[in-house]
């Protein structure tokens, strides 16, 4: 397959991951807007079951905190739980 | 059709065909059974056949209502796929076991009765583990061995059930029931083990991976779907399978993080999202109810599409360790595509299956007023944005290795891409189309899938999470992948356990030696004393002269004669 060594990528770029980065960025802040809106009652009206969703962006926010609570739990106990790959063997 | 004949009987029956068949032949036979199994449920309807009275129990062959129809209608979907998906695999044991493993569970769903359903249960464990064991590594064989015990467990364990529940109840009707008598407490050890409660769960995580490329798509379809199946006729609204479920999306997503294997890290999430059905039961709500039904027909789709598509990578490069890969993007365009779309799936993005079916569950939790179980259920819907959606995409493809990306491969043969995009578009169908798809499962539940906000905060929730997924790797926080296992529950057995069963051996064995060892030095303290007084020429045994025997007896005469006279 040599094809794709000649081949260029678009991936394989300086800078490329940059810009992924601020594309993700982008979406996110995108996301965050309609929850602007619903503040001032402009467009968007948010369908809430619980208080804790008036909290503007509550959904995105929250998805923050548990990723860094996951990270932070997988980080504790990694050292705990680690062995060799051949430990049972 | 055949009046009344279970549809898993057409797969289990096909499969001996299998060996008298070749080539082409065979893989229009394999791919034409879970056709004519799907027909024969559709030609059935709903009803019961094959009633039999047997001692005065009634056993009931066939059984079709709208619950187990959903099921049936998904796992013939899964069967067919694997087997597409399995087409180049010329080894005929691994044909037998899946044909046979997805007749059983096909089966166990239509069954009737408890009896009915516990021969296709044993079926399914006796059958699948062939396709753990056809790896043929010495690893496979002991993970397969672990796996029999488990799975033959809670067949004896259900068993054991149904006969205290026959004497309980004098009737072996499988319905509904109340959690409180031995028996019922069985089946739900039963269920429990097959679909991986915690702490009953490691088989999973350590058969899945073991498996061959195809055995891991067939096994991930049916035992953790049958006992949730089984879970939601049993047990429906009781409370104590909130709390396990809740536990259940918590406590896999934590290895999943962690782990470099990405079908062990697959494994892992499908045990997290096991649990977000096992919540759906605890509710039991028809809405919950609905919710299991279509997350676990969703799931199916999507645990199935990732598992093809890393299975595709371990088939072409031998290796499907995160550390391992790189780039594959470029020479498994194909693949990837399928991943990506898979990942969105299972992130639930709108648009596609799981966006439908996870809301249904997250909807009945608000519904009842159990806010901190749905906010446990968010974690895990974070959770496996980052640990799946994201991971398999980045480290399973996109990302360089950090050292050398591997040697380009190709991608993966036309079969197994045509299963990807059987089961992908499914996914999307039941994602475009929600209405339709509901209209399958067992309730009649009116429910608004794509309203701006459900929109919008799911929207949020994927796309805050990736930010933060990126930012975790920008920053250089992300755990690091390594190649290295993680310790799990199954430590107590086959480590613990292990070492107690030697150790208690060794000490019986020591035990056991000093006491032979005191008996024998006893033994042979007796013979040595014996030898001393009865041996050779010693006292006891030394001989006489007659006259002086007499002489003595006599004596002895005298003196008791001289006794007796005096007193």
């Amino acid at each position: 397959m040599s094809r794709n060594t000649d081949k260029k990528y678009w991936l394989d770029q300086p800078g490329a991951t940059d810009k992924v980065f601020r594309v993700v960025v982008l979406l996110a802040i995108l996301a965050a807007i309609p929850d602007i809106l619903a503040l001032f009652d402009f467009v968007y009206h948010k369908h809430t079951s619980t208080d804790m969703e008036d909290i503007p962006v509550f959904y995105g926010l929250y998805a923050m905190i548990s990723f860094l609570a996951l990270l932070v739990v997988a980080k504790t106990v990694r050292p705990f739980l680690t062995r060799k790959e051949d430990y049972y063997d | 059709m055949i009046d009344g004949l279970n549809p898993g009987f057409i797969l289990i029956l096909g499969a001996l065909l299998v060996p008298l068949t070749s080539g082409f032949i065979r893989s229009l036979l394999v791919l034409a059974l879970p056709v004519l199994g799907f027909a024969q449920m559709i030609s059935l309807g709903l009803g019961s056949w094959g009633v039999i009275d047997m001692l005065g129990l009634q056993v009931v062959l066939t059984h079709i209502d709208p619950l187990s129809r959903v099921f049936g209608i998904i796992f013939h979907i899964a069967a067919f796929a694997a087997l597409l998906y399995s087409l180049h695999v010329k080894d005929t044991v691994q044909h037998i076991a899946t044909l046979i493993y997805a007749g059983s569970a096909i089966g166990a769903i239509f069954a009737g009765d408890l009896l009915t359903l516990f021969v296709f249960w044993e079926i399914t464990a006796v059958s699948s583990v062939f396709l753990i064991w056809a790896s043929r590594t010495e690893r496979a064989f002991r993970s397969g061995v672990r796996y029999l015990i488990i799975q033959v467990t809670s067949g004896v364990i259900l068993l054991g059930g149904i006969a205290l529940y026959v004497a309980d109840t004098g009737s072996l009707a499988f319905g509904p029931m109340e959690l409180g008598s031995f028996a019922t407490w069985a089946f739900l050890i039963a269920f429990g083990i097959k679909a991986a409660f915690p702490l009953l769960h490691n088989w999973v995580q350590d058969s899945y991976p073991e498996a061959t490329v195809t055995g891991t798509v067939v096994l991930s379809a049916f035992t953790t779907k049958l006992a949730i199946y089984a879970l939601a006729r049993a047990f429906p609204g009781t409370d104590l399978l909130i709390y396990i479920g809740v536990v259940m999306v918590i406590f896999p997503v934590v290895f999943a993080t962690l782990e470099n294997d990405l079908r062990r890290t697959l494994a892992y999430s499908m045990n997290s999202q096991q649990g977000f059905m096992v919540i759906g039961i605890g509710i039991g709500t028809e809405m919950a109810l609905n919710g299991v039904a279509a997350h676990a027909s969703v799931s199916i789709l999507y645990t199935c599409l990732l598992f093809m598509c890393t299975g595709a990578i371990l088939y072409r490069t031998g290796t499907a360790k995160a550390t391992e890969l790189g780039s594959l993007y470029k020479s498994m365009p194909l693949t990837a595509f399928f991943a990506v779309i898979g990942s969105l799936v299972i992130v639930a993005f709108p648009l596609t299956a799981a966006f439908a079916s996870k809301s249904l569950i997250l909807s009945a939790s608000l519904k009842e007023g159990y806010y901190f179980v749905w906010l446990f259920m968010l974690f895990g819907a974070v959770a496996v944005i980052d640990n799946i959606g994201l991971k398999i995409p980045v480290f399973g493809f996109f990302r360089r290795n950090a050292e050398k990306d591997p040697a380009p491969v190709q991608d993966a043969p036309a079969h197994m891409l045509l299963a990807m995009a059987l089961l992908t578009g499914l996914a999307i169908l039941a994602g475009v189309m929600p209405g339709a798809f509901f209209s399958l499962l067992p309730y009649d539940v009116s429910y608004e899938v794509y309203t701006a906000s459900h929109v919008v905060t799911q929207l949020q929730l994927i796309l805050f999470a990736t930010l933060a997924f990126a930012l975790a790797l920008r920053l250089g926080v992300y755990p690091g992948l390594k190649s290295a296992i993680n310790l799990d529950f199954d430590w107590f057995y086959r480590k613990a356990g292990k070492s107690l069963a030697i150790t208690t051996g060794t000490l019986i064995l020591t035990v056991w030696t000093a006491f032979i060892n005191l008996c024998q030095r006893g033994v042979a303290g007796v013979i040595s004393l014996a030898v001393d007084t009865h041996g050779d020429g010693k006292t006891m045994s030394r001989t006489v002269s007659s006259s002086a025997a007499v002489v003595a007896i006599v004596a002895l005469f005298g003196v008791i004669l001289l006794v007796a006279y005096q007193f």
